[in-house]
């Protein structure tokens, strides 16, 4: 992923510049973390670069395609199969159980049948350590466990880029660790994984650093 | 995604919200019954009436005068146009039917009833046993005043399917009719009684024929040989003042042919009209009002079908959010949520169609205790229901169309 002079204005009453010339490249295999300020613009950045909204200059290409040749259908396909989101709030279906809610994103792939949907389904779950929790809804799961049953979600597709916009933001410290833990293994199979968060230890699991300040997105070396 | 997939997901929205499925299935039941119970309503009243219009000969005959002309001349001529839809021409009515007492072996039917000839225009609809084959056979309505009905309730009504096979005994009088040239007094003496033995081979259905009761049909050839030689008349002057104003009488087919068949006769310069005078007017009026209240009620439901599918579609917007997070195709998202709305359209119209199944035998039961009403059926409407129906998916697929862009265009 390569982004070249990205810039973000919201039009307002007063034209508000949230991301100020960002040139940034991803690459596979390493983990990735930004930290900043409330709204100094990484949520922003974040669904830009999960292609959810469009930026308003510059250059951002994926596997040497030019995002702004996609047509909004070619972004949802793209999305549905390359990118795993995983957000503060899950966003887990209330009406689902853990299994249906990671069964349903399978749907988008076309090479499983549906008993081996279910099969992928099953095993990211038990990977994550949800094997006795399949059947349970949302509200009878932990913020943790509900938080991995977003991350089993958002990998359960075996998308080829993470992103996570403050995926600890409700949990507490053994958890996140916990989470931390999953995102920095995903990383090492050669996948791009993007970690917003507020929580200064991901320092100590993530490859690069980066810090975001009023739009302006700077890499930070770091010791381990 | 296939059509499966989206099938699955489809059913597995229904199953996850069920209350609201429950609801929304309720909900449209209401509208459908009420659709289908005016529909059958409205058909069975419409196909009442075109059945009596075409069941009931009486409305297929037509009277022509005779005025000043030879009455054999003008059943000559008639007969002579060779008109396949004409299917007998009478000289008057006296030669239509014959008046008769009609006795049971067992004397329990000891009454009157009104012989047909078995012609070719006139059909009915045999519920037991089998048509006339011989001279003396006889097929009557299978429901039958025991006496003299003019004085019966339909309590004593009596069903003739048990004399199947019996034997009846047919009387009627041969008259002498004398007219007193000064007076004008008419002297009818009875001159001899006679009798036959007919076999009840068959009976047929009332209602599904609405004709009246005690109604016989006997064939043709002998009713005619009876109702030429029932009447003796002291000369020829006495004949024409008895038969005199009244019209010759042309039997046709078809109820969709009389108009013609009366141009036609007209167009020959005879006086034609329908013999027995149809109070169409009303029948329209009735036709008018079925129709004017048609269309209010449709849009009356669809409109109100509207409303309801849209707020609805608006619960669902939880999970299309959910499923454009999935990165699901739009056109799936559309597929899915048109399933699931179908699938419940579906179990309500099987639902409505089982109800109208149960409720037309109790209406029936109801109605059939009212003489008035006891000839009118049921007809089911299941055609404009399924009509309404997919009328209903029609809204649906483009209220999702309109509901996935305004969608779109916020993302
Ligand atoms: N749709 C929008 N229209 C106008 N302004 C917006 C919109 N979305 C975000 N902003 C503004 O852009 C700025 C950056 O927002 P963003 O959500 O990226 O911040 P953030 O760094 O993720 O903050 P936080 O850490 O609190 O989540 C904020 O000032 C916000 O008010
Ligand atoms: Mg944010």
């Amino acid at each position: 992923m390569n982004l070249e002079n990205i810039n973000k204005v919201y039009y307002m009453k007063k034209n508000l510049q949230v991301l100020k010339d960002i040139s940034v490249s991803f690459k596979k295999g390493k983990f990735y973390a930004i930290m900043g300020a409330s709204g100094s613009g990484k949520t922003t950045l974040i669904n830009i670069l999960g292609l959810l909204i469009s930026y308003t200059s510059g250059t951002y290409t994926i596997d040497g395609i030019n995002v702004s040749n996609m047509s909004n259908n070619d972004k949802d396909v793209f999305r549905g199969k390359n990118i795993g989101f995983i957000f503060q709030s899950f966003y887990l279906n209330e009406r689902l159980t853990a299994l249906e809610n990671v069964l349903i994103a399978t749907f988008i792939n076309k090479e499983l049948n549906r008993k081996e949907r279910k099969q992928v389904a099953r095993n990211i779950l038990i990977k994550l350590g949800l094997k006795d929790r399949l059947n349970h809804y949302p509200s009878q799961l932990s913020g943790g466990e509900q938080q991995r049953v977003a991350i089993a979600r958002a990998l359960v597709n075996d998308p080829m880029i993470i992103l996570a916009d403050e995926p600890t933001g409700n949990l507490d410290e053994k958890n996140e660790k916990e989470i931390f833990n999953i995102l920095k293994e995903i990383s090492t199979s050669d996948k791009i994984v993007i970690v917003v968060s507020h929580n200064p230890i991901i320092k100590r699991y993530c490859d690069v650093l980066y810090t975001m300040n009023k739009g302006i997105l700077k890499e930070v070396k770091h010791d381990f | 995604m296939t059509f499966r997939d989206r099938y699955y997901l489809a059913l597995l929205n229904i199953r996850k919200s069920k209350f609201k499925s429950i609801l929304f299935v309720l909900t449209t039941l209401i509208f459908f019954l009420i659709l289908s119970i005016f529909f059958t309503a409205k058909k069975s009243v419409e196909d009442f009436f075109n059945d009596y219009l075409n069941s009931d000969f009486s409305n297929r005959i037509i009277a022509v005068e005779v005025g000043e002309n030879d009455r054999n001349d003008i059943v000559n001529q008639i007969e002579k146009l060779n008109n396949k839809h004409i299917s007998k021409v009478f000289h008057s009515n006296y030669e239509l039917f014959l008046q008769a007492k009609i006795e049971s072996e067992d004397n329990k039917i000891n009454g009157y009833a009104s012989l047909y000839g078995n012609y070719d225009g006139i059909n009915y609809t045999i519920n037991y046993g089998h048509d006339i084959e011989n001279d003396n056979e006889i097929i009557c309505s299978s429901s039958f005043y025991p006496g003299n009905y003019d004085n019966e309730t339909s309590d004593s009504l009596f069903e003739l399917s048990k004399y199947l096979n019996s034997n009846f005994k047919i009387s009627y009088n041969k008259d002498k009719i004398d007219i007193d040239s000064i007076s004008g007094d008419w002297n009818i003496d009875t001159i001899e009684e006679y009798s036959k033995n007919l076999k009840l081979v068959g009976t047929f259905d009332i209602k599904e024929d609405l004709t009246q009761y005690n109604m016989c049909y006997v064939s043709s050839e002998m009713l005619e040989n009876i109702l030429n030689s029932n009447k003796v008349f002291e000369n020829k002057e006495d004949e024409k003042i008895f038969f005199d104003g009244l019209p010759a009488l042309v039997l046709v087919d078809k109820y969709e042919n009389v108009q013609n068949i009366i141009n036609e006769l007209n167009n020959m310069s005879y006086n034609a009209y329908l013999a027995y005078e149809l109070d169409t007017e009303s029948i329209q009026s009735v036709f008018n009002i079925i129709n004017v209240l048609t269309i209010i009620i449709v849009i009356f439901s669809l409109v109100s079908t509207y409303l309801f599918l849209k707020n609805s579609l608006k619960e669902n917007k939880e999970i299309i959010y959910f499923y454009k997070t999935m990165g699901y195709y739009d056109k799936d998202i559309k597929g899915i949520i048109m399933w699931q709305f179908v699938t419940l359209l579906i179990i309500t119209f099987l639902i409505n169609i089982l109800a109208i199944i149960i409720l037309k035998p109790i209406v029936e039961y109801i109605l059939g205790k009212y003489p008035l009403y006891s000839v009118l059926s049921i007809h089911i409407s299941i055609f404009e229901t399924l009509l309404f129906c997919f009328l209903t998916i029609i809204i649906i697929l483009v209220l999702i169309n309109i509901y996935m862009k305004k969608l779109s265009n916020k993302i």
